[in-house]
């Protein structure tokens, strides 16, 4: 196991440098004048001195592989260069934008584990019968319909008509806090820095943000852990050690919450952690919708705009975010499962 | 001496579709306490499901359809869903045929057998656990190695296990079904014992079988079962000497002894599915012996201790 | 029970062993295999018997010799039919593979015939060939992998636990079906079964296997009229007889011999620790590795 760990995280910087590498060439099969195009703050056309310059700064001419060795060294000690995007330095959109996507992964993911394992579980010893059959039209219908549709009627109805909900991450009152230095925010998390920051009252108002773009979340997506769960149970319940328990004289609710449960981990960590993942790289359009500021907004304001250093940041995040999220569904697959042992 | 089991005249039914096909047929068997009794028959003979149904555990599309089953005084067929379930790994127990598979695999294996005495309330955790340790001795599984998992144990290994998890609430009835199939026969003979020794403390177990020659030296009673009938039973020594029924002589036959020189007398032909029963004598399609009268169902006839199903003896 | 009159060699075995990381799957073998031979291989899960199939096959890395005096064609047949059998192709298709692929025939013509004659060979209806393997009972889907074999003409048919998955009364229909193969064509076979009593019934010579390493050798005559080896014994004790046996003891020794069954064996005492496991030879063919061997049979 020991060595499992250490063989992995030998690679994890090896894998790092390949991502690195072959979005760096990518980028730089594009001519340096255009990148050079792409740099610059100005709306109109450059003379070619201006060019020049900008080439000269920004390093976008010479030997490729000098070339990357150099980005390469900055990206290590944190610098991705400047945003055109946000007017600040990428690192910085980073450290802005990236807890807030990350907030409202956990926020979703966690009811998608908890209420998609319950209706799975019971959809499975229910099988067949109506309730079954309502859930699993329900998520799929709910899974097929593209998720701004979703996210557009849920605001529109409890922001629009009721006026419960609003979008964006917190409120105009909370946004004066932190602007004008009352709120300090130390980790980025709203829900973490409101408890250090003792506001109940922000904590209050984060959580009712974040109520309706994670429900929208759910609503879209869960219905694969939900039917991973519903059909890992089948399958489990039909295997042979489910008769020797039954041969015990055991009840059936135990046999589920005891033993069922604990074989169907493995799928659910699989599919759980890699829609986790992808929560985590920024759900786009839900950000889109409902006006959250996250890594995916950003991104793709990035990549609209041209901005290069932003565009690259945010590969090279979601990247590394995908990597240690493997690594982990890895490590947990070992805890739960005695057979498994990486040798 | 008193039955500690009967089964009388059961009969069960397969639905599938919307058709129902007959599996098991008028099936009665005797267990006397202490005894080991054995069901013998080719794979596709019913001897699993009739032994599933003492303890009411078919699939859901098997029915009993008529019969009874009386275990001390009681009518199993008639008791409810709870009452069974304390019976179960309690008063009888079942080792299942795949050892590699009748365990969980993510649990390990102290806590599946200490979960038998937990859940029927006989012992509190920590007596429960001291229990299993010395059952796991009984058995011949080095304790050091109870709290692993079932893949690190071999096949004859985890045959014991089970084997220990069937004991453990000192059950009065065991049904073991192919106890030996693919253990060598090292550990075939030290599971035999084994039920050899659990018998001696006047338990009884049901042997289910299709291979006649090991339970030639262990059982004092058999049942030869085809196609869902009882075609013949008798006290062991008996059937292996003196074989009635043609399907028993014909199975005999097919065994390898060191009397044994020429040609093997093999059964023509292969038992037909539970889709092509025959009418009349269900070994028509493969008896060497047959007559016009074997068209019609032969009754079950007692000759002194021993019940055989045919017209031509 | 078979002789074989031959006294050709046809493979020859010297210091056969095969190593995994730690410990030694097989070790010391040296055989000398006849043409025409029927060599039972006795041997239980961990014993080597596949390790030893597969060094033979050529599939698994060996140290030592194993050489074939005359060029041969060597075909395996395996336990389990529904797992040596493609699912996704008729019968007719499986038979008819290696034809293709190894013999590398073309004519229709010729193809057709093959096939018909080996189902005819293993006993099957030829209506037989345009069904599933799911469709056929588990002692048809073994005929099939039979003819699969027979159909190229092999010179050595190696059958590993090919009755074990089967029941009694199938198990000895292939049997005999093996039996009248041998006597109708001119074939070497290696036959393993932990199944003592069918090597009885269709081996010339039979070797026993255990954890590796053999204990017994000779014909078959001997090896079952005249064990030498309480392995032996033991494995005979589970032929039914018309008499009532005595119950065998497995015993479980603490000993400090080099032979490798000392810790179960009845026959163990002191001096087996003095024992340096090598064979001895009783008579022509009959080797034994045991030293308790005078007193074995009742």
């Amino acid at each position: 196991m020991k060595r499992f760990l250490i063989r992995k995280i030998i690679f994890l910087p090896l894998t790092f440098i390949g991502i690195t590498a072959i979005l760096f060439f990518i980028i730089n099969t594009l001519p340096p004048q255009t990148l050079a195009s792409a740099y610059s703050n100005s709306e109109k056309e450059l003379t070619s001195e201006e060019l020049n310059t900008i080439i000269e700064k920004y390093d976008l001419k010479g030997n490729i592989i000098k070339r990357y060795l150099k980005w390469l060294s900055k990206i290590i000690k944190g610098d991705f260069g400047y945003s055109q995007t946000s007017k600040m330095s990428v690192s910085d959109s980073i450290k802005k934008y990236l807890p807030a996507t990350i907030e409202l992964a956990l926020f979703s993911i966690i009811p998608i584990f908890l209420i998609g394992n319950y209706l799975g579980l019971k959809a499975a010893r229910k099988k067949d019968t109506l309730f079954d059959k309502i859930t699993s039209f329900t998520s799929s219908f709910l899974y097929s319909i593209p998720s701004f549709i979703i996210g557009i009627i849920l605001l529109f109805l409890f922001y629009g008509i009721l006026g419960i909900f609003t979008p964006a991450r917190y409120s105009i009152e909370t946004e004066i806090l932190i602007s004008s230095g009352f709120f300090k925010q130390y980790t980025g998390f709203m829900i973490i820095d409101s408890i250090l920051n003792l506001n109940f009252r922000v904590l209050l108002d984060s959580i009712k943000h974040l109520i309706l773009p994670s429900f929208s979340i759910f609503l879209g997506t869960s219905a694969i852990f939900i039917k991973i769960t519903r059909n890992s149970t089948i399958e489990e319940m039909g295997k042979d050690y489910v008769r020797t328990l039954r041969a015990k004289g055991l009840d059936e609710d135990y046999i589920f919450k005891k033993h069922i449960r604990r074989n169907i981990l493995i799928p659910q960590i699989t599919v759980g952690g890699l829609q986790m993942i992808r929560l985590l790289s920024g759900v786009v359009i839900t950000e889109a919708i409902f006006d959250w500021p996250g890594i995916g907004s950003f991104g793709v304001k990035a990549a609209r705009q041209l901005d290069i250093s932003g565009v690259m940041g945010f590969v090279i995040v979601v990247s590394a975010l995908f990597i240690i999220g493997n690594l982990i569904i890895d490590l947990l697959y070992a805890y739960f499962d005695p057979r498994i042992k990486y040798e | 001496m008193e039955d500690l089991l009967e089964i009388k005249d059961l009969s069960i039914d397969a639905k599938i579709g919307n058709s129902y096909y007959n599996i098991v047929n008028n099936v009665s068997i005797k267990v006397k306490k202490g005894e080991i009794v054995s069901i013998v028959g080719e794979s596709g003979s019913g001897k699993t499901i009739t032994s599933l149904s003492i303890i009411r555990l078919l699939e859901k599309n098997l029915s009993i359809k008529k019969g009874e089953i009386i275990f001390e005084g009681k009518n199993l067929t008639k008791l409810s869903e709870e009452e069974i379930r304390k019976i179960r790994g309690k008063e009888i127990s079942f080792v299942f045929q795949e050892p590699l598979t009748a365990l969980n695999p993510v649990i390990d294996i102290e806590t599946q057998i200490a979960e038998v005495l937990i859940k029927h309330q006989i012992s509190d955790e920590k007596k429960a656990i001291e229990k299993t340790i010395k059952i796991l001795e009984r058995v011949g599984i080095p304790t050091e190695k109870s709290k692993q998992y079932p893949h690190n144990f071999s096949g004859g290994q985890r045959q014991r296990i089970l084997i220990a998890m069937a004991l453990i609430a000192n059950p009065k009835l065991i049904i073991a079904d192919e106890p030996t199939t693919a253990l060598d026969v090292i550990t075939q003979i030290e599971i035999l014992n084994l039920l050899k020794e659990i018998k001696e403390e006047k338990r009884s177990i049901i042997l289910i079988t299709h291979n006649i020659s090991v339970v030639a030296n262990y059982s004092d009673y058999i049942y030869v079962m085809y196609l869902g009938e009882i075609m013949e039973s008798g006290k062991t020594n008996e059937i292996i000497n003196n074989p009635i029924h043609p399907y028993t002589k014909l199975l005999l036959n097919s065994i390898i002894t060191l009397e044994k020189k020429e040609r093997l007398k093999t059964i023509e032909g292969q038992i037909p599915s539970i889709y092509e029963i025959p009418k009349g004598c269900r070994f028509i399609t493969r008896c060497p012996y047959k007559t016009d009268k074997c068209t019609k169902e032969p009754p079950l006839i007692k000759h002194k201790e021993r019940y055989f199903r045919c017209w031509n003896v | 029970m078979l002789e074989c009159l031959e006294e050709k060699e046809i493979i020859s075995i010297k210091n056969l062993s095969v190593k995994y990381n730690n410990f030694y799957a097989l070790k010391d073998i040296n055989l000398s295999i006849k043409e025409r031979e029927v060599l039972g291989v006795c041997g239980e899960s961990g014993s080597g018997k596949t390790t030893f199939c597969k060094a033979i096959s050529g599939i698994e890395r060996y140290n030592g010799e194993i050489k074939f005096l005359k060029k041969s064609k060597i075909d395996f047949i395996f336990q389990d039919p529904s797992s040596s059998l493609n699912p996704r192709m008729k019968i007719y298709d499986i038979i008819q593979e290696p034809l293709i692929v190894r013999e590398k025939i073309k004519d229709k013509k010729i193809i057709n015939e093959k096939i018909n004659n080996a189902i005819l060979e293993v006993g099957l209806n030829s209506d037989l060939l345009e069904k599933y393997p799911h469709q056929l009972s588990g002692g048809q889907k073994q005929r099939v992998a039979i003819a699969r074999s027979l159909v190229t003409q092999p010179d050595i048919l190696i059958c590993d636990e090919i009755t074990s998955s089967l029941d009694i009364s199938v198990g000895a229909q292939i049997l005999n079906l093996l039996k009248d193969i041998y006597q109708k064509r001119k074939i070497t076979i290696i036959f393993v079964s932990h199944d003592i009593s069918a090597l009885y019934y269709i081996s010339t010579d039979i070797i026993i296997l255990y954890k590796g390493v053999i204990l017994e050798e000779g014909k078959t005559k001997d090896i079952i009229k005249n064990p030498k080896h309480p392995y032996t014994n033991i494995l005979i004790s589970s032929i039914l007889t018309t008499t009532k046996k005595e119950n065998i003891e497995i015993k479980n020794n603490t000993t400090k011999s080099r032979c490798i069954f000392s810790d179960k064996c009845y026959k163990y005492s002191k001096d087996c620790d003095n024992y340096e496991n090598q064979l001895i030879d009783i008579s022509n063919d009959h080797k034994v590795r045991c030293i308790k061997y005078e007193k074995i049979f009742n």
